[in-house]
């Protein structure tokens, strides 16, 4: 497991602090989804917490060792996968893993053993004597996924892994994780793609403008969607007394031609067609939408900003 | 600091394919020496010179018969057989003899000619070539019927008196010279009741003779080296280690009666190292401040923009430090390895310009000088692979990387002397004088793409072949070394201190 206490970071004093006061764990056994908007922190956290960059309060503690005071101890129970991975661009797959597994004081047979299951294990079987500069994007990820399993971390760092890869990328690295969390290890995934977060973490942090707003498990959130979602209704005609009546509903209504868009709506939609029939509104079609991670999302945000 | 992972990516670094090939140019740079081994070494062929002579007539007076001894050796003093000598009188009558030297080198001529004034005309034919030079007319030398009276010179000049005392490379150790002594006792017999004496002395002047007792030391001041067992005898002095650059060795042959027959001077150095080394060093002082000091620096900033600056700049490091190693690890295990593979290149560079002036000159390069060259290629190596770390922590990117870097090689390597003659006309100085010899010494001493010549100006005590005492210019061993230390560690920890404290 690792913790994250209390870590704030600021590269400009004029800029204010990119983060600030962040304080998370993740346990083993558990996948955990960290979610903002671009420049919400997220990277600037991550990077923290693989010691690649230094907080400028605060601290990270990988399995009981600090990552800045401990940084060899706790780098060798970490596995990150950034979002864009920068390998040595001339070097190929193989030697560079061979060079990665020393610093993990893995001997040159078990280097070469290990490196040749793990490029097959994430599917670059055939591309080992490549250069990575030759590599796409998508197989540059799979080959930083195969050095972050090098050591057979007890906790792995994903930064938007997912962008970038085609579905059945996508599908790898949800399996993987899934197949992670078995063996009990503790997994930070930060993603735009909201719904493999949905679909994956147990516990899902928010973080906007440097701050932790928000963290959520997943029972929680499927607590929230059951009672809010998005109500569109199509009349026949719109008509200022349907309008009137569908925003007195509560919620955001958004009128775009005969269609009525309530977000944030909690009540039972059959009930709202009746009594649009009743008034005479004849409604061509009535759908509900429950409410996502998205919506919960940008509700968080909202409500963030506001009380600023 | 976890060493493994330390000595790991050092191993990695100075195994890379950029350190290897730049390593390689180093090594192929110091082979550039050899066109200017070949101009140095170019002059006269070994042996060809006049020759040492020693004459005397068996009188009572010189028409009876005039006799010429000569010798010709090789650059360590062994004889050199079947040279021709050739004596011509030319008068009223001509008279000419020939003699070929005997496997000793020796040569006996003897022109008989009746009393009258000749011009006499020398030749001697080697292998190498062939000299003619005049002699004294036979009626201005007035000897006594036996006396021997040297009347040629020879290399070196052969000394005062009639002994030729002369300096020959010693045939076991090149880098150190024997002396020669060349006489003959009254009548030309083999000179045995004569012993050479040495003395070393601190500097040239200041010495008067004492008239036939010595000159300028009596024998009692001096130290035996050994008798004169025959016309030509070889000794091996011990000259004393840690002498100064002024100190001179004397030497004074003396006669049984302790009446000096010749004496001569070399400075102590010269007997330490042969002729030729002298010549290496002026040559390797000016490749080592020219040609090292101008690429060395390239070649360092080449292979830290590559080691670290590029890696650094682009996030590549970011992927290694991800590893179970620490900033300062990491940083400093790839400042370490950068220096030390440039070092030992140009120690190497400096091992194969020392093994081709041998190979020209028959002696290496002196010991404490190509130390002092390696120590100051080092320094100048840890300085710019310290400022360009440094600088990788200051920029942005790594275009403006490479244009700084090539700026700061431009302006400390390439325009360093343009630039300190600008700002020394525009103080009032001019070019050579002393203003503006200091100024450019001192500008040395911040530029440490010039440390190497700052180490030549004080170890040879010249600059540009000009002797010049150089701590009269400010340049003395404690501020060399104290600005060498400075120049390989200031930057160094610069860097280092970014490098842990700032991402």
């Amino acid at each position: 497991m690792f913790e994250i206490k209390a870590a704030t970071k600021v590269f400009s004093a004029k800029q204010g602090p990119a983060i600030s006061a962040v304080s998370f764990d993740v346990r083993n056994g558990e996948i955990v989804g960290f979610v903002g908007l671009n420049g919400a922190g997220k990277t600037t956290t991550i990077r923290i917490a693989v010691g690649v960059s230094l907080p400028t309060s605060g601290t990270v503690v990988i399995d009981g060792h600090d990552i800045t005071r401990e940084k060899p101890e706790a780098s060798k129970s970490i596995g990150w996968v950034p979002e864009l991975p920068n390998f040595e661009p001339n070097a190929k797959a193989w030697s560079m893993m061979r060079y990665l597994a020393g610093f993990y004081n893995i001997d040159r047979e078990e280097a070469r053993r290990k490196s040749k299951d793990l490029l097959a294990s994430v599917g670059l079987s055939g591309f080992e004597n490549r250069k990575i500069r030759t590599y796409s994007q998508g197989m540059k990820k799979r080959f930083s996924l195969a050095v972050s399993l090098l050591s057979d971390p007890q906790n792995f760092l994903f930064d938007e892994v997912l962008n970038g890869l085609d579905p059945e990328g996508i599908h790898f690295f949800r399996e993987l994780m899934r197949g992670q969390k078995r063996m009990n290890k503790a997994i930070l995934l930060s993603s735009h793609i909201l719904t493999e977060i949905e679909n994956v973490a147990d516990r899902i942090v928010f973080i906007h403008r440097g701050r932790v707003i928000k963290i959520v498990t997943r029972d929680e959130l499927a607590a929230y969607e059951g009672e809010k979602g998005v109500l569109r209704i199509i009349l026949q005609n719109i008509t200022d007394d349907a309008v009137s009546y569908l925003k007195s509903l509560g919620g955001t209504a958004l009128v775009q031609g005969n269609e009525v868009i309530l977000s944030d709506f909690r009540g039972d939609s059959s009930q709202v067609n009746s009594e649009l029939v009743k008034k005479g509104i004849p409604v061509r079609e009535i759908k509900f939408e429950k409410t996502g991670l998205e919506q919960y999302f940008f509700d968080l945000i909202g409500k963030a900003d506001s009380a600023k | 600091m976890i060493i493994r992972p330390f000595l790991y990516d050092f191993k990695k670094t100075i195994t890379s394919k950029t350190v290897i090939i730049l390593v390689a140019i180093i090594l192929l740079i110091s082979l550039t020496i050899i066109p200017l081994t070949r101009i140095g070494s170019s002059g006269p062929p070994t042996g060809l010179g006049q020759a040492p002579i020693l004459y005397y007539h068996d009188g009572p007076s010189y028409n009876i018969g005039n006799h010429y001894l000569t010798y010709f050796t090789n650059q360590y003093g062994d004889g050199i057989s079947g040279a021709t000598v050739t004596i011509t009188f030319q008068g009223a009558k001509n008279f000419t003899q020939m003699a070929l030297t005997n496997s000793s080198g020796l040569a006996f001529v003897t022109v008989n000619a009746p009393n009258a004034s000749y011009s006499v005309m020398f030749k001697e034919q080697l292998p190498g070539g062939e000299l003619s030079t005049s002699l004294p007319d036979p009626a201005s030398i007035h000897s006594p019927s036996g006396v021997i009276t040297r009347i040629g010179g020879g290399f070196g000049g052969g000394g005062f008196g009639d002994a030729s005392i002369q300096a020959v490379v010693d045939k076991h150790n090149s880098s150190k010279r024997d002396i020669q002594v060349f006489y003959a006792a009254n009548f030309g017999a083999v000179p045995s009741t004569y012993t050479l004496y040495y003395k070393v002395v601190s500097s040239f002047g200041g010495y008067s003779c004492k008239g036939t007792g010595g000159c300028p030391f009596n024998y009692t001041d001096m130290t035996s080296l050994g008798s004169l067992n025959g016309y030509l005898e070889t000794f091996d002095p011990t000259i004393p280690t840690g002498l100064n650059e002024t100190a001179q060795v004397w030497f004074e042959l003396f006669s049984q009666t302790k009446t000096e027959v010749g004496s001569t001077n070399f400075p102590a150095f010269e007997l330490r190292q042969p002729r030729q080394p002298i010549m290496s060093t002026g040559i390797a002082s000016f490749f080592f401040s020219g040609v090292f000091g101008f690429f060395i620096p390239l070649m360092a900033i080449i292979g830290s923009y590559s080691s670290y600056g590029k890696d650094r700049l682009t996030g590549v490091l970011e992927s290694v430090l991800a590893r179970p190693v620490t900033k300062r690890g990491l940083a400093m295990s790839r400042f370490l390895s950068t220096v030390l593979s440039f070092t030992l290149a140009s120690a190497a560079a400096v091992g194969v310009v020392d093994l081709l002036l041998n190979s020209v000159g028959g002696s290496f390069l002196d010991q404490s000088y190509a130390l002092a060259i390696i120590a100051g290629l080092a320094v100048e190596v840890a300085a710019f692979t310290g400022l360009i770390f440094l600088l990788s922590h200051l920029l942005k990117s790594t275009g403006a990387l490479l244009g700084i870097s090539i700026v700061l090689f431009l302006v400390l390597d390439f325009f360093w002397s343009l630039i300190i003659l600008l700002l020394t006309f525009l103080l009032g100085g001019t070019s050579g004088s002393a203003v503006a010899l200091q100024a450019t010494f001192l500008s040395y001493y911040a530029n440490p793409a010039q440390f190497l010549s700052l180490i030549n100006v004080y170890v040879l005590q010249s600059s540009s072949g000009v002797l010049l005492q150089s701590s009269s210019y400010g340049v003395t061993l404690p501020a060399v070394i104290l600005d060498g230390i400075l120049w390989a560690v200031l930057p160094f920890l610069a860097f280092l201190y970014l490098a842990i404290k700032r991402d």
